[in-house]
C-alpha cells in the first residue's frame, strides 16, 4: 500500500522561468523509513510543501493516502493535514510558552481524529509522558522546566513526540538532526524509528547530511528524481 | 476557546509589554469614565441648585443673565424692581410665596443676600432640600447675619462675631459700611449650592447699611447709631429680583406672560429649568471638548496595543509557522490575534473600572469638601457600559489589522520558518 503517489509532478513558483521540481514517478510505502539526501537549494523544502499541501503544483498530482492533496480546498487540506501528517522542523520547533508536555498534546488541539487516537487508552497528558519516555525524556524535573532551557537534542525529542502523538500515517521530517552532534543525532535517529515501527508510521527524512543515509531502508538522492537540472540558486 | 486560552498563554510570555498595554488602556478608560462621571454629577448638581420654584422675576434683561446674578450671584443686574410691584406680584392670588432678594454689597468677596425669613422657609435646592442650619438660626434683628457654610468655614467665622459689609464686590473695598457691622447669627449646613458662599441679612439690613449714603459713599461727619436705625420702619425701596412659587403650576406660563407684559415697570420672568438649560447648553461646549479629549486618549490607548501587537507579530511568525505545522489553521491564527486584542482591551476595560472606582472612593470627600460637588458612587449605567462595549469592540477591531496580517503571513509562510 502507498502512502505518498507522486505523478507527472511540475512546480515552479511564481515569478520563476523555470521549473524547480519534475518528478514523472515517485511513491512511497506504508511504513517505509525514507531518507530523501540533496543539497540546499535542490527543492527539498518545496516537495515538503507539496506534500504538506502548502504549495500546490502547476501540473500532475500528489496524493497522499490516496488523497489528492492540491484538489482539497484551504480549510480541507488544513484538516487533512492536522490529521494525517507530524512535521518535524530543524530547530526551534517548540511553543516557548507553552510546557513540554502542552507542546506535545498541541496537535490534539486542532485534530479530532489525532486526539481520540491518542486517549484511546488513557488521557492525553499521559499519552504524552508515554512518548517522552520512550524517546528518552522521563526526568520529571526536566518536563517540569521551560522548553527553552532544554538542550537542542532535547526539544528535537519533544518536536518528534509532538509529530507522533494521535499517530499520523506520514510523519515528515525537515533537517531534524542538522543542528545536534553525531551522538544525538544517532540516539535521536534510533528512537524516532523505534517510534516509527511501533505505530507503523511512515516516515520522510529529508537532509543533506549523507552520512545518515545507512540507518533508513530506502534512499533516495532528489537529483535523481527530479528531472531539472540543477541551476544552483 | 482553544486560541483565547493559546492567546493568554502568549501574553503571559510577554507579560511584561502586556501589562503596559493593559495599563494604558486602564488608564484611557478611566479617564473617559471619570470624565463622563464627573460630566453628569456636575450637570446633576447644577440642575440641583434650584428647585421649588416656579418663577425668577426681575428687571428686563436676558434669562441667563438673570439666573446668573439671582441664582449663581454672578454678575450684576442691570436694573432693580421697585417694590411695589414686588408687592403687587405678592400679593398676587396665583402666588404661593415669594423670596425677594436685594444684592450689591459684599463681605471679603462673598455675596451679601438681603432677604426675608421666607428664604429660609422656600428655597429648595436638589429636589426637596430645604436649608438647614447647622448652627444658630434665622435672622431676626436688622443687624443679624446668617452665613452660608463655605464662607464660614473658609474665613473661620462662629457664631456671635460680628462682621462688616462692603459696598460694592470688591474684597477690600474702601467704602465700608463701618457704621453697620452685623453680628452672625446662624451658620447654614453645606449644600453644594452658591447658597453656601453667601452671606444673608433682611432686607432692613441692607436697608440700614445704606442709611446717610449717598451716591454711593457714605456722608462725611454722619454717624450712624444702630439702637435708633431699629426704631425706624426700613421699607426698601427696590429690590434685586424675586423668586415666586404659585399656587399651582398650570398657571406658570399665564403668569409668565402677565410679568412680562406688566405695563408699569419692564419686568422678565424666567422658568429656572428652562434657564439652567440655556446655562448648561452655553458650557456644553466645554462639556464635549472634554469628552473628545477623552476619547483621544482611548484612541491612543488602542493605538499603543495596536503598536505592541503589531510590533510583536514578526518575531511571532516562527511561532505561527509551528501551530500551524501541528495543525492550526489560518483562521486559528487570525483568532488567536483577535481574542489577544480583545483580551487586552477587556482586561484593560476592568482594571480602569476597578480604578475609577477606587478613584472614587478617595476623591470623594476631597471633591465634597473642595467644590461642594457631591459625587455618588453608584453602580455603572448602561451609557457607561456602552462605552466601555465600544472600548472593547475597538480592541477587536484593532486586533483585526494584525490579524489579517499573521492570517497573510501564514498563508505566505505556510510551515517553513525562515529565520
Amino acid at each position: 500500500m502507498t502512502i505518498i503517489d507522486i505523478n507527472q509532478l511540475r512546480f515552479r513558483y511564481p515569478k520563476s522561468s523555470h521549473d524547480i521540481l519534475a518528478i514523472d514517478h515517485f511513491t512511497v510505502g506504508r511504513g517505509e523509513r525514507l531518507f530523501i539526501k540533496g543539497e540546499s537549494g535542490c527543492g527539498k523544502s518545496t516537495l515538503l510543501g507539496l506534500l504538506g499541501g502548502v504549495s500546490t503544483a502547476q501540473s500532475g498530482s500528489v496524493s497522499v493516502l490516496d488523497t489528492d492533496i492540491a484538489k482539497l480546498k484551504g480549510a480541507k487540506r488544513d484538516h487533512f493535514r492536522a490529521n494525517h501528517i507530524g512535521f518535524i522542523f530543524q530547530m526551534f520547533n517548540l511553543i516557548p510558552y507553552l510546557s513540554t508536555i502542552e507542546n506535545v498534546i498541541l496537535p490534539c488541539r486542532f485534530s479530532k481524529q489525532r486526539r481520540q487516537r491518542a486517549s484511546a487508552n488513557h488521557d492525553l497528558a499521559q499519552e504524552a509522558l508515554r512518548l517522552l519516555t520512550h524517546l528518552g525524556l522521563e526526568d520529571p524535573t526536566l518536563l517540569a522546566r521551560p522548553v527553552t532551557e532544554l538542550s537542542m537534542g532535547q526539544q528535537q525529542r519533544v518536536a518528534a513526540a509532538r509529530a507522533l502523538i494521535g499517530s499520523p500515517e506520514l510523519i515528515i521530517a525537515d533537517e531534524p538532526t542538522s543542528s545536534l552532534d553525531a551522538d544525538a543525532r544517532g540516539s535521536f535517529l534510533k528512537l524516532l524509528f523505534d517510534e516509527c515501527q511501533v505505530a507503523g508510521t511512515t516516515l520522510v527524512f529529508v537532509s543533506h547530511d549523507a552520512s545518515l543515509y545507512d540507518l533508513f531502508n530506502r534512499t533516495v538522492a532528489l537529483s535523481d528524481i527530479n528531472h531539472v537540472p540543477q541551476v544552483g540558486r | 476557546m482553544a486560541m483565547i486560552k493559546l492567546a493568554l498563554r502568549s501574553l503571559w510570555n510577554r507579560k511584561a509589554t502586556a501589562l503596559l498595554t493593559v495599563l494604558a488602556i486602564a488608564v484611557s478608560v478611566t479617564l473617559l469614565l471619570g470624565v463622563e462621571k464627573v460630566r453628569t454629577e456636575a450637570r446633576a448638581s447644577f440642575a440641583n441648585t434650584i428647585s421649588g420654584t416656579d418663577l425668577i422675576v426681575g428687571a428686563r434683561s436676558g434669562s441667563v443673565q438673570l439666573l446668573l446674578y439671582s441664582v449663581f450671584r454672578i454678575g450684576n443686574a442691570t436694573n432693580n424692581v421697585s417694590w411695589e410691584t414686588y408687592q403687587h406680584f405678592a400679593d398676587h392670588k396665583r402666588v404661593k410665596w415669594t423670596i425677594p432678594i436685594a444684592l450689591g454689597d459684599s463681605h471679603r468677596g462673598y455675596r451679601v443676600l438681603g432677604t426675608t425669613e421666607a428664604y429660609f422657609e422656600h428655597y429648595r435646592y436638589a429636589k426637596t432640600h430645604t436649608l438647614n442650619f447647622k448652627q444658630g438660626r434665622a435672622f431676626d434683628d436688622i443687624y443679624d447675619a446668617v452665613l452660608g457654610a463655605d464662607v464660614a468655614e473658609q474665613l473661620g467665622y462662629t457664631l456671635d462675631q460680628k462682621i462688616v459689609m462692603t459696598h460694592g464686590l470688591g474684597s477690600v473695598g474702601i467704602t465700608r459700611h463701618k457704621d453697620s457691622p452685623f453680628r452672625i447669627v446662624g451658620i447654614l449646613e453645606k449644600t453644594g449650592t452658591p447658597v453656601d458662599r453667601t452671606i444673608h441679612v433682611t432686607l432692613q439690613g441692607i436697608e440700614a447699611m445704606h442709611l446717610g449714603w449717598r451716591n454711593g459713599a457714605p456722608i462725611r461727619g454722619l454717624k450712624i447709631d444702630q439702637n435708633q436705625v431699629r426704631q425706624l420702619t426700613l421699607e426698601p425701596k427696590a429690590i434685586t429680583a424675586f423668586m415666586m412659587g404659585l399656587t399651582s403650576k398650570i398657571s406658570t406660563f399665564k403668569l409668565q406672560r402677565e410679568i412680562n407684559t406688566f405695563d408699569q415697570e419692564a419686568l422678565l420672568a424666567i422658568l429656572p429649568g428652562v434657564a439652567l438649560a440655556e446655562l448648561w447648553a452655553l458650557m456644553s461646549v466645554a462639556e464635549q471638548a472634554l469628552l473628545i479629549i477623552s476619547a483621544f486618549v482611548v484612541l491612543t490607548g488602542v493605538i499603543g496595543m495596536l503598536t505592541m501587537i503589531l510590533a510583536s507579530l514578526n518575531e511571532r511568525r516562527r511561532e505561527m509557522a509551528i501551530l500551524r505545522s501541528v495543525g492550526a489553521r489560518p483562521l486559528h491564527i487570525f483568532t488567536l490575534l483577535v481574542s489577544e486584542a480583545g483580551l487586552l482591551a477587556s482586561l484593560g476595560a476592568a482594571l480602569g473600572v476597578a480604578m475609577l472606582y477606587s478613584l472614587l472612593f478617595i476623591a470623594q470627600p476631597i471633591i465634597e469638601s473642595q467644590y461642594g460637588l457631591h459625587i455618588s458612587i453608584s453602580l455603572l449605567n448602561s451609557y457607561d457600559f456602552s462605552l466601555l462595549g465600544i472600548i472593547i469592540g475597538a480592541g477587536f477591531v484593532a486586533g483585526l489589522i494584525p490579524a489579517v496580517r499573521a492570517y497573510r503571513y501564514s498563508l505566505a509562510d505556510g510551515m517553513t520558518i525562515r529565520i
